[in-house]
């Protein structure tokens, strides 16, 4: 047999639905419970030292199934398989005696919100080192603070170690947020739209901390965004998220530069060029109206309400997933050959 | 024949007196916007352009106050309105969408007779149901269902509510409208269809526009023009095509540099180093030039002149200034 490539994240049919919380009354009256379909259904495979990204817009999913991927939230069905075992239903208990906590970690997007401002930097990057009670020794912690501290380049790491978040940048305090996730030298690492609050000539810089992590401690990522532009400089492979279902997924360069899907297609249409006579010329591909709500998401395939080539056969029916060459794939009835 | 001048700005420096010390928000900048203009001010996270935006319309907030320089609006100077004078030509002769203004619409009220309550404030309307009957008629104006007057904002998508700002804006007929990150937070596929009907409205009215920025793409795609503002300044200013394919000032470049694509060959995004300043107390001299790669020893003594590199354009950078201004300097 061929050797593959070795898969360190295998997703497989999650589901994550929340109950929409009713009155008494409601639920009497219209009986069945309702849910927000959050996660409907998806399956990717994430390979070791890959960045993987999960990309879509607001409310498509991509923040809930990264917090089920770290053990924030618990599925509701569907398998996950890490590093060849089945996490999918551990309790939080045996989540940590396997060592996920330490092996797992989560970026946050806004590093205003993501930082305890009453607490210093040490302490703040210290925090994953006590609770998982992997040293006691107080110089010892220090030690590790600041090297990870010179890491991000958070220099010099003594005086920034004894800083409060207000008294850092943007761009530092999202170092800090770095910093922390890192400390316990993790192996997979799901980073939820690092750099969209942060100013463009600092995202760059960012970026290049992450990479470097992947190139010397072979950090594998999920990175979550809605910007495909930045998805393109930063990732491997992609998966295209719309109402809590992949529409699309393949390399970064052929779906970005080559998309299929319809949703695809408008998403990438849509993203402002840097390049003014492009953009003059460039043709969008519309979609009608707006997101529907994950309460009640379209029968057949979610986006036939607002896709500019819905047939028959949308409205009924959720499309198959269909391989259109090695690796890129799409859902979408326009593929299937009938 | 040179078409009319509905804006000009005069270097002005607009700062704000805290406790712990002067901010120079504004600081010495100039600025024109030409009748059915498209200008764009792009600049980083607090690198003044709200402040500029709150200047133009009077509005700067304590402790904030305009310390000098000149603002001409439609050939009148309001530098030196009284506040009851600035008043009038308030919303009427420029107008502003302020930066996360969609999220303070007022919840407990119909968005239409929030648009309503504006006309009837300046004596637009006689009463609220007449006020209503041109809500009608700006929404449609901005692609809303004119019915969505009755909802309530939190009925509202972010885009909806975003429109129901720009219908406000444009309520009464004004010479100029200050978009003040008009798509920031919103999707992509929505940020398009807004900047769409801003552009639309833009050349159906012959209505100047200031869009405020920190996305650059964004300002390839709708601007005539560009203003790019780094730490208080203007460091360089020209039509769109100039900006992005021949830009001077090593800021510009470096941005440009930063920015990712998605079309065309993959390139190398190159980080500019380090941070903006703090502008209680910017770095000497050129305020660039900590983060410049082309920095001279007079960078970090003299601030750069303005150099002129086309009828309307102008970059503020060392590099360009010619032999004689650096040897005075
Ligand atoms: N704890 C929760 N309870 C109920 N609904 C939730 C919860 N968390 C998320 N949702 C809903 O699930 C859907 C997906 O949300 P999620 O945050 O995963 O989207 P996202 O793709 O990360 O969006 P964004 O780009 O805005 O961050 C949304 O409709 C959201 O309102
Ligand atoms: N009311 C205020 N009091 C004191 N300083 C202020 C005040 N408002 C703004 N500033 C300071 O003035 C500078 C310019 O702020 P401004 O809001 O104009 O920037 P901006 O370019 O609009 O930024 P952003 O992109 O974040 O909106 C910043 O250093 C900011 O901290
Ligand atoms: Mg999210
Ligand atoms: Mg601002």
């Amino acid at each position: 047999m061929p050797r593959q490539d070795q898969v360190l994240v295998e997703v497989d049919n999650l589901y994550k639905w929340f109950p929409v919380r009713r009155s008494f009354l409601e639920t009497l009256l219209k009986g069945e419970r309702l849910f927000v379909k959050a996660v409907d259904g998806i399956s990717f495979s994430i390979k070791k030292r890959e960045i993987y990204v999960l990309a879509g817009e607001s409310g498509s999913g991509k923040t809930t199934t990264g917090k089920v991927l770290v053990g924030l939230e618990k599925p509701t069905r569907g398998r996950i398989v890490y590093d060849g075992a089945d996490i999918s239903s551990l309790s939080l208990k045996e989540w940590r005696r396997q060592g996920l906590r330490k092996k797992i970690q989560m970026i946050f997007q806004d590093p205003y919100e993501s930082l305890n401002p009453r607490q210093r930097v040490l302490d703040i990057v210290a925090e994953p080192l006590i609770v998982n009670r992997v040293t006691r020794d107080k110089r010892e912690i220090e030690e590790r603070v600041l090297k990870i501290l010179e890491e991000v380049k958070l220099t010099p790491a003594t005086e920034f170690a004894y800083r409060y978040p207000h008294q850092l940048s943007g761009g530092q305090r999202q170092r800090v947020a770095i910093a922390r996730a890192m400390v316990l030298d993790p192996e997979f690492v799901v980073a939820d739209e690092p750099v969209s609050m942060l100013d463009a000539s600092i995202r760059a810089s960012i970026l290049d901390l992450l990479m470097y992590f992947r190139e010397h401690k072979n950090v594998t990522y999920l990175y979550i965004t809605h910007d495909l532009a930045t998805a393109r400089y930063v990732g491997d492979r992609i998966a295209i998220m719309y109402l809590g279902k992949i529409v699309e997924k393949g390399s970064v360069e052929d779906v970005v530069t080559n998309p299929q899907h319809p949703y695809t297609q408008a998403l990438v249409s849509s993203i402002p060029v840097p390049d003014p006579k492009y953009a003059r010329e460039k043709k969008r591909i519309e979609l009608k109206g707006e997101i529907p709500s994950p309460i009640n998401p379209p029968k057949g395939c979610r986006l036939h309400p607002r896709c500019p080539f819905a047939m028959d056969i949308c409205s009924r029916e959720e499309p198959p997933e269909v391989e259109i060459k090695p690796g890129h794939t799409v859902s979408c009835w326009l593929y299937v050959k009938r | 024949m040179k078409t009319a001048t509905i804006l000009e700005v005069e270097n002005l420096k607009v700062y704000y007196f805290t406790q712990r010390g002067v901010v120079r928000a504004v600081d010495d900048v100039s600025l024109e916007i030409d009748k059915g203009e498209l200008v764009a001010l792009v600049g980083e996270s607090g690198s003044g352009k709200s402040t500029l935006a709150y200047a133009i319309m009077r509005m700067v907030p304590p402790p904030g106050r305009i310390v000098s320089g000149r603002i001409v609006l439609s050939g009148i100077d309001i530098t030196s309105l009284s506040e009851e004078e600035v008043r009038k030509l308030r919303w009427s002769k420029v107008s502003m969408i302020f930066q996360g203004a969609m999220n303070s619409l007022n919840p407990v009220m119909r968005v239409g007779d929030q648009i309503a309550e504006v006309l009837l404030y300046h004596g637009a309307v006689y009463d609220v149901e007449e006020g209503r009957k041109i809500a009608r008629e700006l929404f449609k104006l901005v692609g809303l269902d004119p019915e969505r007057v009755m909802s309530y904002p939190h009925e509202l998508s972010g885009g909806q509510k975003q429109r129901v700002v720009i219908a406000m804006a444009l309520a009464l007929n004004p010479d100029l409208v200050i978009a003040d990150e008009p798509t920031t937070g919103l999707d992509v596929t929505t940020q398009a269809k807004i900047m769409d009907t801003i552009r639309d409205i833009q050349r159906e009215t012959g209505i100047s526009v200031l869009l405020i920025t920190h996305d650059l793409p964004l300002v390839a795609e709708v601007s005539d023009r560009v203003y790019v503002m780094y730490a208080g300044k203007i460091v360089e200013t020209g039509d769109v095509d100039k900006i992005f394919y021949t830009p001077q000032h090593p800021y510009t470049k470096g941005l440009i540099g930063a920015v990712p694509s998605h079309i065309g060959p993959k390139k190398r995004l190159i980080a500019l180093p380090g941070e903006p300043p703090d502008l209680r107390s910017p770095p000497p001299g050129c305020r660039f030039h900590p983060r410049c790669s082309y920095a001279m020893p007079i960078c970090k003594r003299k601030e750069p002149p303005r150099t002129g590199t086309g009828p309307r354009d102008f970059v503020e950078c060392w590099l360009y200034a010619g032999e004689e201004v650096k040897k005075v300097a």
